[in-house]
């Protein structure tokens, strides 16, 4: 059996601005059909990775890949198969809604307007709006159903919610993006950059964080959880200074630890049920938490 | 934040642009008659003046549209009258200290003392009115726009009543008083109640829309045709209406210039004196073209860039070189029809006056060659807007870029007329060429030289030059995203400035070489006329067929140097009587003449001493001597090719 062209492959990835280096030795590969993440602080690069994906940036190093295709070699034919919305949403201000997504979808092969519609009236916009008056969660509204509309094969999202109000940010991850990846089950890859990485929670399969423009963490999402665990236990007398060789986090307070362990969850367990504790709990961090550790350790 | 500290902070942002309006006023100090180029200087000064400083006074305030910052201003604990103040000053400041260069360059460039008053009271005017246009348009462009118009508006009322006072003694002699404290008093009347209306518009303002997109410019306009509003196909149509809508303030602005040229008409019955009319229309189109030239060039994608338009424009499946070409034609096609409209109506106003003056200001070509001016400039305009964010900054640095360029370029042809560079050139042309070169390459040579009137060929030479590389450059920073800092734009500069020296190097050298290589030839030969002459030959001995000497012999009666000798093929000269029809040479000697010497150089060419040879019977076509010159030697090529050897001093 083949295995399919990844949709997104980097090796060893470099760009900097200046002397500054944004992005450094990134490798990353994104099967189709998945939701990747791409996590990280203000400045670890996720933009700057997203750029050289389309061509807005020319890796100074090492090279990107979209559907096998090289962003500058074959730069439409990469462009026709994803959509972009950036992390600062802007339009022609003399522009409606109507005439935006006209102007937009004049530069695609392929445009839903069933899609257009619905999406339309689910966030509330006035297609003759000027897009001038539109707020700032308004326009980023429009530019996702821009997006969608194409029915790409890929779609780059740097920060899609932020300015959405929750009601909104929840329906567009929950149904919009779902909707989406429905529409050819297994083809459509998205590629998202949050730092609301909670409301991804349920979408994402595998991520990477990023930090300082290298990768700190790659896993599947699922694998994390696994791997990624909270122990909690409490003794009769203060908490036995133990030592967690795998223990990311150690916090010890009177008769309770707390400890947040990277792999070896089973082992920690194990350990702490020799020392007899009052209650003994285990749970998965959550991909924010995990975030959260992996940074701030 | 001390009040230092925020008004530092203001004056940094207006460094560069002052820098630029200084210096435009400290060219007007040299005495040089015009740039590298044929552009007068007085124009070039003019136009920055004209536009630099309405720009300069709307800055301080434009910027806060611009980068997005007049909430964040307005949300400090600080009040906005003292905010007001603090602008001002920064303003008052940046335009007194750079007015102060052109002052001092008034006088060269043949200002008057009512025109230095006038342009006093206009910049009173200007700066006093920016800060409330500004406001009013919510954009250093818009601000700069209203304020231009504003001044025609001022110029079509106070032209006809300035025009009474007498230009060469403003207030000394033949000056009416009453009138000239009138309209002092009115500007001044005038520039306070600006004044006051921009302070209090700061005081009410409110900060409605999204920061840098919220410019007046960029607003609907209902008359904005159907036609302009995007399709859901057909992408680069659409692209085309685009770039036609970013540059609808372009129309605009033709407009009313067309509107004041209109205005006039009427004005010429009322106002006894009609001499201004012409000056206005030219000054018309000069101001109107400049400025549509520039923001053809800059406003399309400098506002993209502001609004982040570009690098979204840029992720869909279109490929970048075809928006770019969409671009850089529209621009360029948009500017040009803005500024032929005015020039046509002020045409048709002014008749063939207009072009004939309008030519004078640009090494006397004819007007309409001159007028290629403003598609150039758009094109300059449009390379700055890529290598930078923003329009208000690529106008400003616009006509700096040009000015570089066009400097290198005129040092490139000052070296090719160097004697060093002669004589590079000389001695590497001799080891491949023979000379005296024929006459078809003096006159291809000489047609690239700038002459007045001669202007087309010597510029589409340089813009065959540098048009091409600014063109690649321009696409390959319209595809790059654009960093803050000037050092790419500079780089890029720089290797404009270094193609223009070469071409102006290029295209001088040959014309140059040319000419030294014949008066040295021609000087060798004097000398062995002289020599000839010298030795007194026997006039029986010299007979039709011909009498020969050898260069040795001559060289007895005249030093002849080693290089002088290299030229001369043969030892022997041919020395005929006077009134022989030299067949080698096929022109008649001239009755002044004693001997006529034929000698023989390399490659062929065989020379006569002509002495004032002032007909235009000697060759045909591209060969055929021109009348009037004053040629001492003639030369005739074995395949038949007349040169001459131009031995003017």
């Amino acid at each position: 059996m083949s295995v399919p062209t990844p949709a997104i492959q980097l090796e060893n990835l470099t760009y900097a601005y200046g002397r500054a280096e944004a992005v450094r030795d990134l490798n990353l590969t994104v099967k189709p059909g998945r939701c990747y993440g791409l996590f990280g602080r203000n400045g670890a690069g996720k933009t700057t990775t997203m750029k050289c994906l389309l061509n807005l940036l020319r890796p100074q190093r090492g090279k990107a890949r979209v559907f096998g295709m090289d962003p500058n070699n074959d730069e439409v034919a990469v462009k026709r198969r994803l959509a972009y919305v950036p992390d600062q949403v802007a339009f022609y201000p003399w522009m409606s809604v109507r005439e935006t997504l006209d102007y937009l979808a004049s530069f695609r092969q392929q445009w839903n307007t069933k899609t257009e519609t619905e999406l339309l009236e689910r966030f509330r916009l006035d297609p003759t709006k000027k897009t001038s008056a539109l707020s700032k969660g308004q326009k980023t509204q429009v530019a996702l159903i821009a997006a969608v509309c194409p029915e790409t094969d890929l779609l780059v999202l740097d920060e899609p919610t932020s300015g959405l109000d929750p009601i909104v940010r929840r329906e567009f991850i929950e149904t919009v993006i779902g909707a989406y990846q429905e529409g050819n089950p297994g083809q459509r890859t998205i590629l998202v950059s949050t730092h609301l990485i909670a409301e991804f929670e349920g979408l994402i399969d595998e991520f990477t964080i990023l930090d300082g423009g290298r990768a700190v963490l790659t896993l599947e999402a699922d694998a994390a959880r696994e791997r990624f665990q909270k122990i909690r236990a409490r003794f009769t007398e203060p908490a036995p200074d133990l030592d967690f060789a795998d223990a990311l986090h150690v916090h010890r307070s009177g008769r309770e630890l707390d400890l947040v362990v990277s792999a070896g969850g089973m082992q920690a367990v194990e350990t702490l049920q020799q020392h007899r504790p009052e209650s003994l709990s285990a749970e998965s961090l959550s991909l924010e938490e995990i975030f959260v550790n992996v940074l701030q350790p | 934040m001390s009040a230092r500290v925020r008004m530092m902070a203001d004056a940094r942002s207006l460094f560069w642009p002052w820098c630029i309006v200084a210096a435009a006023g400290i060219l007007s100090l040299l005495r040089l008659a015009r740039l590298p180029g044929g552009l007068e200087l007085d124009v070039v000064a003019g136009i920055a003046f004209c536009i630099g400083f309405p720009l300069l006074a709307t800055l301080s305030f434009g910027n806060e549209f611009q980068f997005g910052t007049l909430s964040s201003l307005l949300s400090q604990p600080i009040e906005r009258s003292r905010i007001w103040r603090e602008k001002f000053a920064v303003i008052v400041l940046a335009v007194v200290s750079a007015a102060i260069a052109y002052g001092f360059g008034a006088h060269r460039m043949g200002w008057g003392m009512r025109d230095i008053a006038v342009g006093a009271l206009w910049l009173m005017v200007t700066v006093g009115s920016s800060a409330y246009w500004t406001l009013v348009a919510r954009s250093t462009i818009g601000g700069v726009v209203l304020n231009i118009l504003q001044s025609m508006v001022l110029v079509l009322i106070f032209v006809p009543q300035l025009n009474k006072i007498d230009p060469s003694g403003f207030g000394v002699r033949h000056a009416r008083i009453e009138l000239q404290l009138a309209i002092g008093g009115f500007a001044t009347a005038y520039a306070a109640v600006m004044l006051y209306l921009g302070r209090r518009k700061l005081l009410r303002f409110q900060v409605a829309g999204a920061g840098s997109g919220s410019n007046v410019l960029a607003m609907d306009w209902t008359m904005m045709p159907d036609l302009l509003r995007s399709s859901a196909s057909g992408a680069s149509l659409n692209l085309v209406r685009k770039e036609l809508r970013l540059l609808w303030p372009l129309a605009l602005l033709t407009l009313i210039a067309l509107g004041a040229l209109l205005a006039v008409v009427p004005l010429r019955f009322l106002s006894g004196d009609q001499s201004w009319f012409l000056t206005f229309g030219i000054s018309a189109v000069l101001i109107h073209g400049s400025l549509t030239a520039i923001l053809a060039g800059t406003l399309s994608l400098g506002e993209e860039r502001s609004l982040g338009l570009h690098t979204w424009n840029m992720t869909q499946p279109v490929s970048i070189f075809r928006q770019w070409a969409i671009k850089v034609v529209t621009v360029v096609f948009a500017g040009a029809v803005c500024s032929s409209a005015v020039v046509l109506m002020t045409h048709l106003l002014f008749g063939p006056a207009f072009l004939q003056q309008f030519g004078v200001m640009f090494y006397g070509s004819s007007g309409i060659s001159s007028l290629a001016i403003f598609p150039l400039l758009t094109f300059v305009a449009f390379w700055c807007a890529t290598g930078m964010n923003g329009t208000v900054r690529a106008a400003f640095w616009c006509l700096p870029v040009a000015a570089v360029v066009l400097v290198a370029y005129g040092f490139g042809v000052s070296t090719g007329m160097g004697r060093t560079a002669v004589e590079v050139v000389r001695t590497l042309t001799q080891a491949v060429h023979p000379f005296p070169f024929s006459s078809e390459f003096e006159v291809m040579s000489s047609k690239l030289m700038w002459s007045p009137g001669r202007v087309v060929v010597p510029a589409l030479w340089l813009i065959a030059w540098l048009l091409p590389l600014a063109a690649i450059q321009s696409y390959r920073l319209f595809r790059s995203e654009v960093r803050e800092g000037m050092r790419p734009l500079i780089r890029q500069a720089l290797v404009l400035m270094g193609i223009g020296f070469l071409s102006g190097f290029l295209q001088i050298v040959p014309a140059a070489a040319t000419r030294t290589m014949h008066q040295n030839t021609a000087e060798a030969l004097m000398g062995i006329s002289r020599g000839v002459t010298a030795m007194e030959i026997d006039p029986a001995a010299v007979s039709e067929s011909g009498y020969t000497v050898s260069l040795k012999a001559v060289s007895n009666s005249v030093a002849l140097s080693d290089r002088t000798r290299s030229w001369f093929a043969t030892d022997m000269l041919v020395i005929r009587p006077k009134g022989a029809v030299l067949r080698d040479t096929a022109f008649e000697p001239l009755q002044e003449a004693r001997y006529v010497i034929t000698a023989e150089l390399h490659g062929g060419w065989k020379c006569a001493f002509v002495d004032n040879l002032f007909t235009d019977r000697y060759g045909e076509g591209p060969n055929r001597i021109p009348r009037g010159a004053n040629y001492l030697f003639v030369c005739r090529s074995k395949d038949g090719k007349l040169g001459w050897l131009d031995a003017t001093p």
